[in-house]
């Protein structure tokens, strides 16, 4: 009888989890949420899907030691009364076997003031998601140490997540400060 | 314009694995040299298949102590099952592991420090614990939980222990099924604290109307971050008609390490670390069989060039109640996972 109960309220549990779980929104829609959280409802954004600049790309990826999954990559250029405060990047790094999507939000100088998991696949090593891991990022820039273990704190159980966002984050860093070295001139 | 969920999915293939080679080196109370072994424990490949971003295949295949033959050695199909993986849910369909400790799910050489699993990992907690199943997880905010219903145990193999009660996938019953449910959190720099209860009224031969019942709680720690490195695993199964008159059973580890930075001339962490550990394979109303009383300390030094290998150094003594059996034990080992 107990079990019975028991097994019935599991079950009513596990179906509120399911209907929970179908509200997300799309990976566009996350990231805009989460700029404007960061940089304020003020601002105003632009968005584009860019290809990869070939002047920085081979830099960045034998930098941080990763290659680009594809060509393009999603960029927000973020502005407030008409001036750039920053850029928002949007980009995928390959997981234990799925791709895992993160966002980073720089300020105008190319220094990491925000880095999020906007989806993740797999079933373990999602604690690369959690935001008191991705802090670790906050003040970066291309110029910094990467290292996991003494720059990158690692998370047991989920070298392979860590290795490819932090690896991912950094490869970003490039990209960001060429892209700003560009609207400058 | 907007970014399709599924536009940086692309279906194919991943391999991975992992491998401990062991040399063991024990004695007895007398100092004679009881054993002296080399032993590539486990050799494991990793195969999965994406076919699209919710479904996927995952499997592992071992190969334990290099070799198959004659009663020597083993080959499993340790993991193998359909997920279908959202943010928050998912499902798994196949051979299956229990959420159960640390180190079930979680069993890549380089993630523990001893050489050997922790004995609490053999005889309370059976790791590698796995068989056919299905599972239903999820996770909110750091809080992850995970309810898998399994094949039943094989009742004749449970007494010191549930160890020798795996089915391993091989022809197992479903009369009552495995109940594992698991819960933990990860919302803290470098934390994870969790527990399960597991339970089963395992058939004797494949007999529903006579069984050995068991119910298995535990709870876990794991502490890894500011060079600081403490595991605490505590475990206790209640039994039912254990053929030994067994009432309970289980016990503890603790790990305690400190990871020394920046080894001279050399990358990676170093670790000392201690371990204590105390459990027992069989409690009958309250009193311990001391000849299954088993008290262990043990020293060692991890070495991680980088996280994905370990080189791995033990030295400790394992002892029963009833002093009738000790041994002093030197470890050394390498793993690898990738």
């Amino acid at each position: 009888m107990l079990h019975k109960s028991l097994c019935r309220r599991l079950i009513v549990l596990l179906g509120l989890l399911v209907w929970v779980s179908t509200l997300t929104a799309g990976l566009r829609e996350k990231t805009e949420s989460l700029i404007y959280d960061h940089y304020g409802d003020s601002v105003s954004v632009l968005f584009k899907k860019i290809p990869i600049p070939k002047e920085i790309k081979s830099t960045a990826e034998k930098n941080a030691q990763l290659r680009f999954m594809r060509d393009q990559i999603y960029i927000w250029e973020i502005s407030r009364n008409e001036e750039m405060i920053g850029l928002a990047y949007l980009d995928n790094v390959k997981g234990k076997s799925q791709p895992i999507t993160y966002a980073v939000f720089f300020d105008s100088q190319g220094m990491v003031e925000g880095s999020h998991i906007i989806k993740y696949r797999e079933p373990i090593g999602g604690e690369v998601s959690n935001q008191y891991w991705l802090n670790q990022f906050f003040g970066k820039s291309w110029e910094s140490d990467y290292k996991i273990g003494s720059d990158i704190d690692g998370i047991s159980g989920a070298t392979i997540s860590v290795n490819a966002v932090t690896r991912g984050i950094h490869r970003s860093t490039y990209i960001v400060e060429y892209l700003l070295i560009q609207k400058n001139e | 314009m907007a970014i399709a969920q599924d536009e940086f999915f692309q279906p194919g293939s991943t391999i991975g694995g992992y491998g401990e080679l062991h040399w063991n080196k024990a004695s007895n109370a007398d100092g004679e040299s009881i054993k002296n072994t080399m032993d590539f424990h486990r050799f494991i490949i990793y195969y999965g298949y994406n076919w699209t971003e919710k479904w996927t295949f995952k499997s592992e295949v071992e190969l334990e102590h290099n070799f198959v033959a004659d009663g020597e050695g083993e080959l499993e199909l340790e993991q193998a099952f359909v997920n279908y993986h959202t943010e928050k849910f998912g499902l798994q369909a196949g051979v299956i592991l229990p959420s159960v400790g640390l180190i079930n799910e979680y069993h890549e050489p380089p993630l523990f420090v001893s050489v050997e699993r922790p004995e609490y990992n053999k005889y309370v907690i059976p790791t590698t614990w796995f068989g056919n199943g299905f599972a239903v997880y999820g996770s909110m905010s750091g809080l992850n939980w995970r309810v898998a219903l399994m094949e039943d145990m094989e009742g004749e193999g449970i007494g010191a222990g549930i160890r020798s009660g795996r089915g391993k996938g091989y022809k197992t019953t479903a009369y009552d099924w495995v109940k594992n449910i698991s819960l933990n959190y990860t919302g803290i720099a470098g934390l994870r604290i969790g527990g399960s209860y597991t339970m089963n009224n395992a058939p004797i031969d494949n007999n529903p109307d006579s069984t050995v019942s068991f119910g298995l709680a535990e709870v876990n720690l794991r502490y890894d971050a500011n060079n600081i490195y403490a595991v605490l695993e505590y475990g206790d199964i209640s039994y039912k008609n254990n053929p030994y008159d067994y009432t309970s059973s289980g016990g503890y580890y603790l790990d305690m390490g400190y990871k020394v930075a920046g080894l001279a001339g050399l990358d990676g962490k170093l670790m000392p670390w201690l371990r204590i550990s105390d459990y027992n394979r069989g409690t009958t109303d309250g009193t311990v069989n001391p000849d299954k009383h088993y008290s262990i300390k043990r020293f060692g030094l991890t070495y991680w060039p980088i996280s994905n290998v370990a080189f791995k150094f033990d030295y400790g003594t394992h002892k029963t109640e009833s002093a009738k059996d000790k041994k002093t034990l030197i470890n050394v080992g390498v793993g690898y996972n990738f």
